[in-house]
């Protein structure tokens, strides 16, 4: 009867300790899941936020455009950031159904109340309107139509 | 196991709760998060509403000196702030400028000459389209000097078709008709003249440019001239925009249509049943004549037969005229033009302040027409401009569109001293307009100034150091000075009205633009004697105190004093109009039933136009008495798209009603049927697109008795006819011809061997004709049947230089009854 004690005390430190060991490493998982997940969702909600809190600030105005004949035909585009936010102007695509330029811009940063102008060789014409688009590093697009004098 | 259970359970929530707490601060976290990206949204949101509601018109546009005067109203709701000015020249090549702005205009507030320190040289003759920048972005794009793109241009002519000498309105309308939202700005007209036989002569001033086109606005542009030559010569008016885009061009012609009157006709003819009928079917005399006209007068194809006309005063009539009715004739008249030409002469001042008897003494000065000697158009005075750099220059659309002089500090003129003006009784009154250059001198600058014989006394009207405006009345000693002063600066570059009383000898009252402004008054008796001149403009012959800025319509009143108190004469006297607006007359052209009664369909109306304005004519002459030549002329004109048709028994009529102002109201007289008016070449009339057939006339003929016109001699020799003369008649409708001998002259038979008795110039002879037969002078041939004719009169004759003549001449439509 003794004997028996003793072992049934023993078994039930045991199992004790087995139950709590697994109700902790279950809660641990749990807890690191859920950190885990919580994590990435906050900073995937913080890459969306300041993203579209950028997008949102974010304003560029094509200001004027001219066109140029000498040496050759060319376009001349002026934008303005008159957003909250600097910007980055990365691509301008000239389109006017017969002849299409698309452009990689490498240094085209405006920070606010600035303009940037670029000097795009076109062969523009009098008869067929102009597609102007420009796009921002953070895909923002804007788009106004022209045509030569 | 219960102990088991417990713990287990408390470990577990412990775990639980952190990741409860980590959820709840994940929630809060993203909460916080969308507060501040709203706030974002918002911020921007606004922004945005803000750049909606700005919004700014180019207000004036002008090039002066090589400098753009440029001037922006700020039409929206919050402040403007301008960052950037393009400019590209259009004329040249690659020639792009970029300017940094710094200028704010608050609300409903205009910024004016925000470009004038610009260092940019910008050239009248050379084509700039400009884009204004600001801070938030929105341009806005306009073109000076010239059309990036072809306008929309109609020229109108008004009429198409004149007598030769008479006037003709361009009209130019440019339509700003831009798909890209472009304002056009300075737009100056330019009319190309090709002579096509006939001359043209610009009467009146040429159209400043036009400040500031939008889009889908209208800019009108206006040209009097006055077309001369042959019966279908023609002028051809070429217009365009300067530096517009080559072939936007817009053509009208002006054809010359003959329209012969007595003089010209060397032989002429009145009657004593017909009236001479010898103008085109288009055009409708207005005459005295009332018989079967509805107790009005009447209106028909015949020129006015003698010097004789009358004048219709519109302070006491309507100018009511009816074409005759026919019952059996139907007249289609196209679509085109309807012009009703209207010769007339304006009151020199409101009916209610001309004066008889021994207040009647005045002068007034209008300055309509640019003359060495300006006419008063009471005719009471004299005044004589300056000559050579002295002379001030005539501006032709100086105060409300019609003239005035301007002055540059050392120009005048001189006014003889007489009954009219010499301020020998009070009470005395001198009004006028003045225009005074806001850069003018501190100096003073004389607007009237009556001289005196001892150099002490003086009557002056000036604007002083301080720009206030001045009127002294100095009769020698300090009790005797009088001086009324205005409490503001006047040298602002804007028109302004003076009235200057002298009710008493040594007291004053000056009347500033309606308003009393300042009073003196001495109660003395001691009077201004004058002598020598009165001067305009300075105070003396050489151009002492001279003004600078444009002076109009002085009128002086010499024995009596405009009453504001009860008769409100002085602001009466401010609200007269002496430009383009100075008469306003009602006008109703329709076809009518018989006894003038409204048929009620639109088809039958032409045009009923209220209020049409009338611009002041009365620098040619006299008022009260007119004399010949002395007549103005507008053209109302009404343009029907449709055709209008007077069917048998309908009359057409035309009703002219003077619609007068409640304040400031100026009369007009219309001269009608006087062959002296402008050299006899002209009086009122209507004039119609060309009919199918002549309208019913007033001229009938009884076949079943011998005929008897009048014919009269204008000059310049007296003449004879002989028996060969001839009456033609041809039926309007089959064009089957009749004619007749004319049998006898003033009483005496013609034969062959036995000619009229003389036909002294300035005299009528009364002819007689035989009945119109289809063989002249063949007892058995058929007799002229009723119905309707075209009638000539050929005459056989000789002068008293010995020269022969055979003239022809066609009298119009008659009914033969």
């Amino acid at each position: 009867m003794g004997k028996h004690t003793k072992r049934r005390a023993l078994a039930t430190v045991v199992s004790t300790g087995i139950l709590l060991s697994a109700v902790a490493i279950m809660g641990s998982m749990l807890t690191a899941w859920s950190n885990s997940i919580f994590a990435t969702e906050q900073n995937e909600l913080n890459e969306t936020y300041s993203n579209g809190v950028n997008k949102l600030n974010e304003f560029l105005v094509i200001e004027n455009i001219w066109f140029g004949n000498n040496p050759s035909k060319f376009i001349n585009l002026t934008m303005s950031n008159v957003g909250n936010n600097g910007l980055n102007v990365t691509r301008i695509t000239l389109d006017n159904s017969v002849d299409k330029t698309d452009l990689l811009i490498t240094n085209g940063g405006i920070i606010r109340n600035d303009v940037l102008s670029k000097e795009i060789a076109y062969n523009w014409t009098t008869t067929e309107p102009i597609q102007v688009t420009v796009i921002t590093e953070k895909g923002a697009l804007y788009q106004t139509y022209v045509m030569g004098p | 196991m219960k102990q088991r259970r417990a713990l287990t359970t408390i470990v577990g929530g412990v775990f639980f709760l952190i990741v409860i707490i980590t959820a709840a601060s994940y929630l809060t976290y993203s909460m916080n998060l969308f507060e501040n990206f709203s706030e974002n949204v918002f911020a921007v949101e606004q922004e945005r509403e803000n750049r909606k509601k700005e919004s700014f018109d180019i207000s004036k546009l002008t090039i002066e000196n090589n400098k753009i005067n440029l001037d922006v109203h700020n039409s929206g709701d919050i402040p403007v702030s301008f960052t950037r000015l393009w400019i590209e020249n259009v004329t040249g090549v690659d020639q792009v400028y970029k300017f940094d702005l710094n200028s704010t205009v608050t609300t409903g507030n205009t910024a004016k000459d925000i470009l004038q320190s610009l260092p940019f040289t910008a050239l009248e003759t050379e084509a700039y389209k400009m884009k204004l920048v600001t801070d938030r972005g929105t341009t806005k794009e306009f073109s000076v000097n010239a059309s990036t793109a072809p306008l929309h241009l109609q020229l109108f002519a008004l009429p198409e078709e004149v007598p030769t000498n008479f006037k003709s309105t361009i009209l130019l309308a440019v339509t700003n008709n831009s798909t890209q939202n472009t304002i056009y700005t300075n737009i100056q007209p330019l009319l190309n003249i090709i002579s096509l036989g006939a001359v043209a002569e610009l009467e009146g001033p040429t159209p400043e440019p036009h400040p500031v086109l939008e889009k889908g606005e209208t800019a009108i542009f206006e040209w009097v001239y006055r077309v001369s030559g042959d019966d279908d010569d023609k002028v051809r008016f070429e217009a365009s925009i300067l530096n517009g885009v080559p072939g936007n061009i817009v053509t009208k012609e002006v054809n010359v249509k003959v329209v012969e009157f007595a003089e010209e006709s060397g032989i002429s003819l009145v009657s004593s049943f017909l009236t001479t009928i010898s103008s085109p079917q288009n055009i409708l005399f207005f005459h005295k004549e009332n018989f079967d006209a509805l107790g009005e007068r009447q209106m028909w194809s015949s020129v006015p037969e003698d010097n004789l006309g009358e004048i219709i005063d519109f302070n006491f009539t309507n100018a009511v005229f009816y074409t005759n009715t026919d019952g059996n004739v139907t007249v289609n008249i196209p679509d085109g033009n309807w012009n009703a030409v209207l010769r007339y002469i304006s009151s020199p001042m409101p009916e209610s302040l001309t004066h008889s008897g021994s207040t009647s003494e005045t002068m007034t000065y209008h300055f309509e027409k640019d003359l060495d000697l300006p006419l008063d158009t009471t005719t009471n005075t004299v005044m004589t401009l300056a000559t050579l750099g002295s002379r001030p220059v005539w501006n032709a659309t100086g105060h409300q569109g019609s003239g005035a002089y301007e002055f540059s500090g050392n120009q005048f003129a001189s006014i003889g001293v007489n009954d009219d003006n010499d301020l020998d009784t009070s009470p005395a009154t001198t009004s006028g307009w003045f225009n005074a250059n806001s850069s003018g001198p501190t100096s003073d600058q004389t607007i009237y100034y009556a001289e005196t014989s001892n150099g002490n006394n003086s009557y002056k009207i000036f604007l002083n150091s301080s720009g206030y405006l001045v009127y002294l009345l100095d009769a020698g000693s300090a009790s005797e000075i009088a001086t009324c002063t205005s409490a503001v600066n006047y040298k602002d570059d804007s028109w302004h009205h003076f009235v200057a009383l002298m009710p008493g000898d040594n007291d004053c009252q000056l009347y500033v633009d309606g308003n009393l402004a300042d009073t003196d008054s001495n109660g003395g008796n001691g009077s201004i004697i004058l002598s020598g001149n009165i001067y305009i403009g300075a105070i003396d012959g050489t151009g002492t105190d001279g003004f600078n800025g444009l002076i109009d319509d002085i009128i002086h009143w010499d024995d009596y004093a405009l009453d504001e108190s009860v008769e409100q004469e002085i602001t009466d006297l401010f609200n007269t109009n002496y430009g383009v607006n100075s008469h306003l007359v009602d006008f109703d052209l329709r076809i009518v039933d018989k006894f003038g009664g409204d048929l009620g369909f639109s088809n039958k109306t032409i045009s009923q136009t209220l209020s049409f304005p009338i611009k002041y004519a009365s620098d040619f002459g006299e008022y009260i008495t007119p004399i010949n030549d002395i007549w103005g002329q507008v053209n109302f004109t009404a343009i029907m798209t449709e055709e209008r048709v007077i069917d048998p028994g309908e009359r057409l009529m035309i009703n002219m009603t003077y619609a007068p102002k409640s304040i400031g109201n100026l009369n007009m007289k219309m001269i009608i049927d006087d062959t002296d008016v402008v050299s006899g070449l002209g009086s009122s009339f209507l004039q119609i697109p060309l009919p199918d057939v002549g309208l019913p006339g007033y001229a009938t003929y009884d076949n079943s008795d011998i005929g008897t016109i009048g014919i009269f001699n204008p000059g310049p020799k007296d003449t004879w006819i002989k028996y060969q003369s001839r009456m033609i008649f041809t039926d309007e409708i089959t064009g089957d011809p009749y004619a007749a001998f004319i049998i006898s002259s003033n009483g005496t038979a013609l034969g062959p061997n036995l000619d009229s008795p003389p036909m002294y110039v300035g005299a009528t002879n009364l002819v007689e004709f035989d009945i119109p037969r289809q063989q002249p002078g063949n007892l058995s041939s058929p007799l002229i049947p009723e119905g309707r004719y075209g009638m000539y009169v050929f005459l056989d004759g000789f002068d008293a230089g010995g020269q022969v003549f055979l003239h022809t001449s066609f009298i119009g439509i008659v009914r033969v009854t």
